[in-house]
């Protein structure tokens, strides 16, 4: 397959490519989802009970 | 010549303008040691991957690939799967709201915040400041050795030159000024690497048929590699050969996994303000890793069909047997004129981004972990000790710059990468998904895994131990693995990765030493997990 003679290693000439692609479509699927910010998360701390707070 | 100095002066003037940017923006120690965990998402995944993709992801693997083949293309899936997609997603959104609810400011802290102990992050500041000088030190010497041929300038020169340029932007500018040019170096790199693979693929006529060319060169391939076990480039080489030992268990398992646990990598995950900046950066990144090492390793190994169709040699014959030389070699040889330069200028910008974060990171763990905090010396002017101890790591690695043959860059690399692995994983891993995980679990694991890797590289796996030399002094032969019967397991284990032995049992004491010993306060748990 394209010219690889070794089908393992054809696969993983296939596999770097869908990798990448993955990585493309994963980022373009959560571009904008954030979860909690960082600033969020840290007011947490105002609100933790007694000793639990750093 | 004079083109060469201008654009490299050019680049230099870009590089402190961002360094100086970075210096600026500079106030508190979370400016200096997490950019004020605000950084864009096009920042933190191009400095992730150019202070992954070193000169000797390039030139160091790129002609380990013109030697095996296409075999190391498992690297580039793994530099992509697992050293982004799996370490984004899973490692780090988990590391940036645990590091946050612990107030974590270097890895080593986020380790020993975990576990609520002073020695674990004492002890891994202390790994990490004493052997990154050595990974540092094998990229400086590269691009000095490389500055040196190309720009005629006295070797020693350069290495000192190199080390003050980077030195003011690192120690003033903290690692702002680091992920602010790695981004530009970053981005050189990439545009670099497309002019590299497109211009091969057309010169040989289409992706099929440059594979196909490289497929029908197999009877080539030279007699000593065959000996070893090699088919042929895109054929492989024969399973549990000692050339495939060393491809599949050192090269691909050992740098491919070993990236999770890099301490100049992980920090990067606490310097963003949301996951959206790291779903993001999963994007930037997928793309960045296979256009940097996938290109590098393609054309490497398809330079054995233009060297040999245009020279009558495959490439190792041409660059006289040091595989460093068959990239420099392609770039010179084969592509137009002003290719060199871009090339010179990325691979310039490849050694500045990973040099500015080993020495942001060995400082911050000598000024930070090692000193104020496993020395329990105080919080007090914590930025000056964290530039102070960067100041410290440039020294050394200046020192082992000096002291390092040349040909030592893909072993330093692989050395680190292994080293951090068998130490750091599992405690790291553990520490983000499992309450059960105790301090004595992760301080075995930690301390367990670093002597048995460190044992291996110095009495077992032959081409560490032999270079280093204390087996030979004390046992007399290079590896205690040769005296077995050749051909059998304990024979093959002085091909294999060290890390293949240490990884494993750093997980397994990791997970029996935390089931006997007493759970962590269920409070601190609650605290870890506040934010998950």
């Amino acid at each position: 397959m394209l010219g690889i003679a070794s089908p393992e290693l054809a696969l993983a000439y296939v596999l770097c490519i869908a990798a990448s692609v993955l990585c493309i479509i994963y980022g373009i699927v959560k571009w904008n989802d954030s979860g909690p910010l960082t600033e969020e998360l840290r007011d947490l701390d105002q609100w933790a009970p007694e000793g639990e707070g750093k | 010549m004079t083109v060469k100095i201008i654009l490299a002066l050019v680049y230099l003037a870009v590089v402190f303008y961002l360094g100086y940017k970075g210096w600026r923006e500079t106030r508190q120690a979370s400016d200096y040691m997490l950019a004020g965990r605000q950084m864009n998402p096009y920042v933190m995944a191009m400095s992730y991957g150019a202070t992954f993709i070193s000169t000797s992801a390039i030139i160091g693997f790129g002609g380990a690939a013109a030697l095996f083949g296409f075999p190391l293309l498992w690297l580039t899936f793994l530099n992509i799967f697992v050293g982004i997609f799996i370490a984004m997603v899973f490692f780090g959104k988990r590391t940036r709201r645990m590091g946050v609810a612990l107030d974590s400011h270097t890895f080593p802290e986020l380790l020993g915040q975990r576990y609520q102990s002073r020695f674990i992050q004492g002890f891994t500041g202390a790994v990490v400041f004493l052997f990154i000088p050595v990974y540092a030190a094998a990229v400086l010497i590269g691009i000095s050795r490389m500055l040196e041929v190309s720009l005629g300038i006295n070797y020693y020169v350069v290495l000192l030159g190199f080390v003050a340029i980077l030195a003011i932007y690192v120690i003033t500018g903290g690692l702002k000024a680091v992920m602010y040019t790695d981004a530009f170096q970053g981005s050189l790199m990439l545009v670099m690497m497309v002019i590299l693979i497109i211009f091969t693929y057309s010169t040989l006529g289409g992706v099929t048929e440059a594979h196909q060319a490289l497929t029908d060169l197999a009877p080539q391939m030279p007699a000593n590699l065959k000996a070893g076990g090699m088919l042929g480039w895109t054929q492989g080489a024969k399973p549990f050969t000692p050339l495939w030992l060393v491809i599949y268990t050192t090269i691909i398992y050992g740098v491919g996994i070993g990236v999770l646990a890099q301490p100049q990598l992980a920090v990067r995950y606490m310097t963003v303000a949301s996951d959206r900046q790291l779903n993001r950066a999963v994007l930037f990144g997928g793309i960045f890793i296979v256009l940097m090492t996938g290109v590098a390793f393609v054309v490497g190994a398809l330079s054995n069909v233009v060297f040999f169709r245009e020279l009558g040699k495959i490439s190792v014959a041409v660059a006289g047997g040091n595989i460093d030389k068959i990239i420099p070699l392609y770039v010179t040889k084969v592509m137009p004129d002003w290719f060199e330069i871009l090339f010179l200028l990325a691979m310039l910008a490849a050694a500045m981004s990973t040099l500015s974060s080993q020495f942001h990171v060995g400082g911050t763990s000598l000024g930070r972990d090692f000193y104020e905090k496993g020395l329990a010396s105080g919080g007090r002017g914590e930025l000056r000790m964290s530039r102070l101890g960067v100041g410290i790591t440039i020294l050394v690695t200046l020192v082992w710059g000096l002291l390092l043959p040349p040909s030592i860059i893909a072993l330093a690399t692989a050395f680190f990468f292994g080293l951090c692995a068998a130490s750091f994983l599992p405690a790291y891993f553990l520490g983000l998904y499992w309450k059960g995980m105790t301090r004595l679990g992760a301080v075995v694991s930690i301390v367990g895994g670093f002597a048995t890797s460190f044992f291996f590289l110095l009495f077992v796996h032959t081409k560490e131990s032999a270079a280093i030399g204390l087996c030979k002094a004390t046992f007399g032969v290079d590896s205690l693995a040769q005296s077995a019967a050749q051909g059998s397991g304990w024979w093959l284990l002085q091909f294999t990765d060290p890390n293949i032995i240490a990884l494993p049992v750093s997980l397994i004491l990791a997970v029996v030493v935390s089931l006997a010993s007493p759970k962590m306060d269920q409070k601190h748990l609650q605290l870890c997990w506040r934010n998950l």
